[in-house]
């Protein structure tokens, strides 16, 4: 009973392979009973201490690497063609707001009344979520394209749609038939990188200095116009 | 009638281009962490299912939600303490899953029957203290558990334990020597009779 007071102490001890307290350290050495609960515990520690090793060390398999490698490969083309139903959304997205763009700036167009610097036009749709638009005469960003469109207060800078119409400006659109258009792409990245080809190629020769070309003068010496013999009379 | 479809082929061309570009960087980045994180991947999911199959399953599982959440990473440096806390968390799930259907191993209750080991490291590598063992340590906190692995694991000091789980290294300290000192507890039986002996 009076060692129990040590236990603890003792636990603690083969817990953490510290060295004793003294006057813990002075008992042990007098109590048997404690000596033994002291080896006790440090073989359980010991034991535990083997199981961890014994749980956490296992031999990877050989081929797990090539595995993962193997499941990244086929992730591959799983992620570009989930990037590709993105892509394609985005694009259907994107064509059908411009098609609403186009189509609400023409019927303002035709529907609105003029004013001296601006059109005020009133959304013909009642009860539709597009609010009446305002359309200032400024800068032409297009045949029908608005540059401001305001509701009740609230303005909307329609920046996207000029940078959509400058990015229009600068590339041309293609029509393609629905599917191919990767097809496309990469018929354009071959001659990209071709063209990516000649570029480095010129860039890595010498350009020669220019010079301008020595032409020695030339001489025109008069024509002399010898008739022919006349074979005939042979 | 085929629908047709506008597009602006040289910036299509070069975003795909740039695409793959990224693609290629992203998985020679992330193969050089898979040679590096893969065998500790593995370890801790075989260390919390005890199953070799199940253990590949969730590690493989886990290094590929890693990939595919690898742009989401801002700090290159905690890859090893994100892997690790993927795969516990997958592994915790599957031996949750694995355990409902499970039918008891009952092995490990008739001690009594098998013939008694001589030493310590014979008792620790008996399949009957296996058992018991592993019993022990499912039965502990998540938090402890992890740590016991990650430490016991070769080449993992303190320090490396704290890196990876991002916890102070008093913390790991602590939370390992409650651990041990819990499974030294739930294991006490075999102190007995190794005192017996």
């Amino acid at each position: 009973m009076l060692c129990d007071k040590y236990e603890e102490a003792l636990i603690g001890a083969a817990a953490s392979g510290a060295a004793l307290d003294s006057s813990v350290g002075e008992h042990v050495s007098l109590c048997a009973h404690c000596q033994e609960i002291l080896a006790a515990q440090q073989s359980m520690f010991a034991l535990v201490d083997a199981g961890l090793r014994t749980r956490a060390n296992v031999a990877v398999p050989g081929n797990f690497g090539h595995r993962v490698r193997a499941a990244i490969q086929m992730e591959n083309p799983q992620e570009r063609r989930r990037n590709s139903a993105v892509l394609a959304f985005g694009s259907l997205a994107a064509a059908a707001a411009l098609l609403i763009a186009i189509l609400l700036a023409q019927s303002l167009r035709h529907g609105g009344k003029d004013t001296a610097g601006s059109v005020v036009a009133e959304s013909k749709l009642q009860g539709s979520p597009l609010p009446p638009v305002h359309i200032d005469n400024g800068t032409n960003l297009g045949p029908s394209l608005p540059r401001t469109l305001y509701s009740s207060g609230t303005v909307w800078r329609t920046s996207w749609l000029r940078e959509a119409s400058l990015r229009r400006k600068v590339e041309p659109e293609v029509l393609v038939p629905q599917g191919q258009e990767e097809l496309l792409v990469k018929y354009m990245q071959g001659i990209a990188a071709r063209k990516a080809r000649v570029t480095i190629s010129a860039g890595l020769q010498q350009e020669p200095e220019m010079k301008p070309v020595e032409v020695p003068s030339i001489e025109i010496s008069e024509l002399v116009v010898t008739p022919l013999p006349d074979l005939s009379s042979n | 009638m085929q629908e047709l479809v506008l597009i602006q082929p040289i910036r299509a061309a070069e975003e795909h281009w740039s695409r793959e570009a990224a693609h290629a960087a992203k998985r020679r980045d992330f193969e050089e962490r898979l040679a590096e994180c893969g065998p500790l991947a593995y370890r801790v999911a075989r260390g919390v299912l005890r199953n070799d199959a199940d253990a590949e399953d969730v590690a493989q599982e886990a290094l590929l939600r890693a990939y595919r959440r690898f742009d989401r990473l801002r700090d290159a440096q905690r890859f090893r303490g994100w892997l690790v806390r993927i795969v516990f968390r997958l592994a915790l799930d599957r031996a949750r899953s694995a355990k409902r259907r499970e039918v008891r191993e009952t092995e490990w209750a008739q001690p009594a029957r098998r013939p008694a080991p001589a030493t310590a490291e014979e008792l620790a590598a008996s399949s009957e203290f296996q058992a018991r063992f592993d019993r022990a340590l499912d039965e502990l906190p998540e938090k402890l558990r992890l740590v016991l692995l990650l430490a016991a694991m070769e080449g993992h000091t303190m320090e490396e334990v704290a890196a990876i789980l991002a916890l102070p290294v008093g913390t790991v300290k602590s939370r390992l020597f409650a651990g041990r000192k819990k499974l030294a507890e739930k294991l006490q039986c075999y102190v007995t009779n190794t005192k017996k002996r």
